[in-house]
């Protein structure tokens, strides 16, 4: 049962996330689900089987996005990281504590895209991507947080507790 | 725990950097498998922001709609204003060829006097338009009355019914001579009509005249509306006469020269 309700989970966020990049005005871009499923999944798991996950779920943003191989992934993997090093300072499972996660593992994803962008010398993020991409879509993010913590409540169950993250 | 977590997100991190290096694109065969799916994700996707968009659409219609009736009734204003001037500036040019080359002004009506005993009008125009006053004042080719009080920029205009004004008139095409005054109503009434035995019937024209003195150019009074039998001691003719002009519906009225 949980099986099915985490790919009916999985399902939607992937729907979801196609979806905000036709439904919102040209130039905004649109939230990124999967880091906030990579998060919520992260937080319900012992900290290296998530760590696992998380890149994985990367890498399938990668495969399908017909992008470099390996740039979600690596994003994702230190974004959950960063929500590691978060649940390890605050241990009270508050809405703040959430968003602060969030905006850090943005933060970190956002960090490794920079070093990967350099590392790959794709020219893939200029001086204005900060104002016109991370910004807004941190934002986006930000606000569609707490449906997607809900939502993986209901899918996966309450998150780890504080014994299990020290693990 | 954390420094395993830390040297595992390293080594991830270098991987990734490897593989983003070296690693050519997934094959399109792993995307083309999810593309229903996508597809369909983003033709309702594409549906729902269509129709989020024709509703905005429509309420931003329904803006411009307002706001060009609004354009709308203005311009329509602007062209009834436009047309009321040219038909006063017409029946200007039609006082000055018909009336009097003299019109002193073209004022509009302010207001009247409130009390029914009275006709009097106040005018826009006074001393600074070059007013004064016994000037005639004329709607069209009829006359309403005199200038009696000016003051800097309007006048007050006793009107024919006013009890107070007087005015010489005689019947058009027939002659004679009488003074005649407003009495309480909308009539003008004139007493000792001479010559008594001139032939008078109710629906006669009867214009101005200045044989017992007076001010005014010849124009159009109103028509009989009354004749009263003579009476033994009488000189003359008692007629009541319908003025031409209805005061109270007066926007506009012209100042003439005194004759």
């Amino acid at each position: 049962m949980t099986f099915i309700r985490a790919m009916l989970v999985a399902l939607l966020l992937f729907a979801l996330q196609g979806a905000f990049s036709v439904v919102l005005p040209a130039g905004v871009p649109a939230p990124d689900l999967f880091l906030l499923a990579a998060v919520a999944v992260f937080t319900r798991m012992r900290p290296i089987p998530g760590l696992f996950v998380a890149t994985g779920i990367g890498l399938a943003q990668d495969v399908f996005g017909l992008g470099l191989i390996g740039f979600h992934a690596a994003g994702l993997g230190v974004a959950v990281y960063m929500v590691y090093l978060v649940r390890r300072l605050f241990s009270s499972e508050t809405t703040i504590n959430h968003l602060l996660a969030v905006v850090l593992a943005s933060l970190g994803k956002w960090i490794v895209f920079v070093i990967l962008n350099y590392w790959t010398r794709q020219g893939l993020l200029t001086g204005g991507t900060f104002l016109q991409i991370v910004l807004p879509e941190l934002a986006l993010t930000l606000l569609l947080a707490p449906f997607v913590y809900s939502l993986a409540g209901w899918a996966f169950g309450p998150v780890s507790s504080t014994e299990e993250r020290l693990l | 725990m954390t420094s395993r977590l830390s040297v595992l997100v390293s080594i991830i991190l270098i991987a990734c950097m490897l593989a983003t290096r070296f690693m050519p694109p997934a094959p399109l065969a792993l995307s083309s498998g999810i593309s229903p799916i996508t597809s369909v994700v983003r033709r309702a996707a594409r549906n729902v922001s269509a129709a989020v968009n024709s509703i905005i659409g429509q309420r931003d219609l329904a803006v411009e709609n307002t706001s060009l009736r609004a354009r709308n009734d203005e311009l329509e204003g602007l062209t009834r204003r436009q047309s009321a001037y040219v038909k006063r500036l017409e029946q200007a040019a039609g006082v000055r060829e018909t009336i009097s080359p003299a019109i002193v002004a073209i004022a509009a009506v302010v207001a009247a006097d409130p009390t029914p005993l009275l006709s009097r009008l106040i005018i826009d125009k006074g001393q600074a338009d070059g007013v004064t006053e016994r000037m005639p004042v004329v709607s069209g080719q009829n006359l309403v009355g005199v200038v009696m009080e000016v003051t800097k920029h309007s006048a007050t205009v006793w009107t024919l019914t006013d009890p107070g004004l007087t005015v010489g008139v005689s019947i058009a095409g027939k002659g004679g001579r009488a003074a005649a005054h407003g009495v309480a109503g909308s009539l003008l009434r004139a007493d000792n009509f001479f010559p008594a035995d001139l032939r008078i019937q109710p629906g006669d024209v009867v214009v101005t005249s200045n044989a017992l003195g007076g001010i005014f150019p010849l124009v159009k009074v109103g028509t009989v509306a009354r004749v009263l039998p003579m009476g033994i001691n009488t000189l003359g003719q008692t007629m009541f006469i319908q003025p031409a002009v209805n005061v109270n519906g007066l926007e506009t009225v012209y100042v003439l020269k005194t004759s």
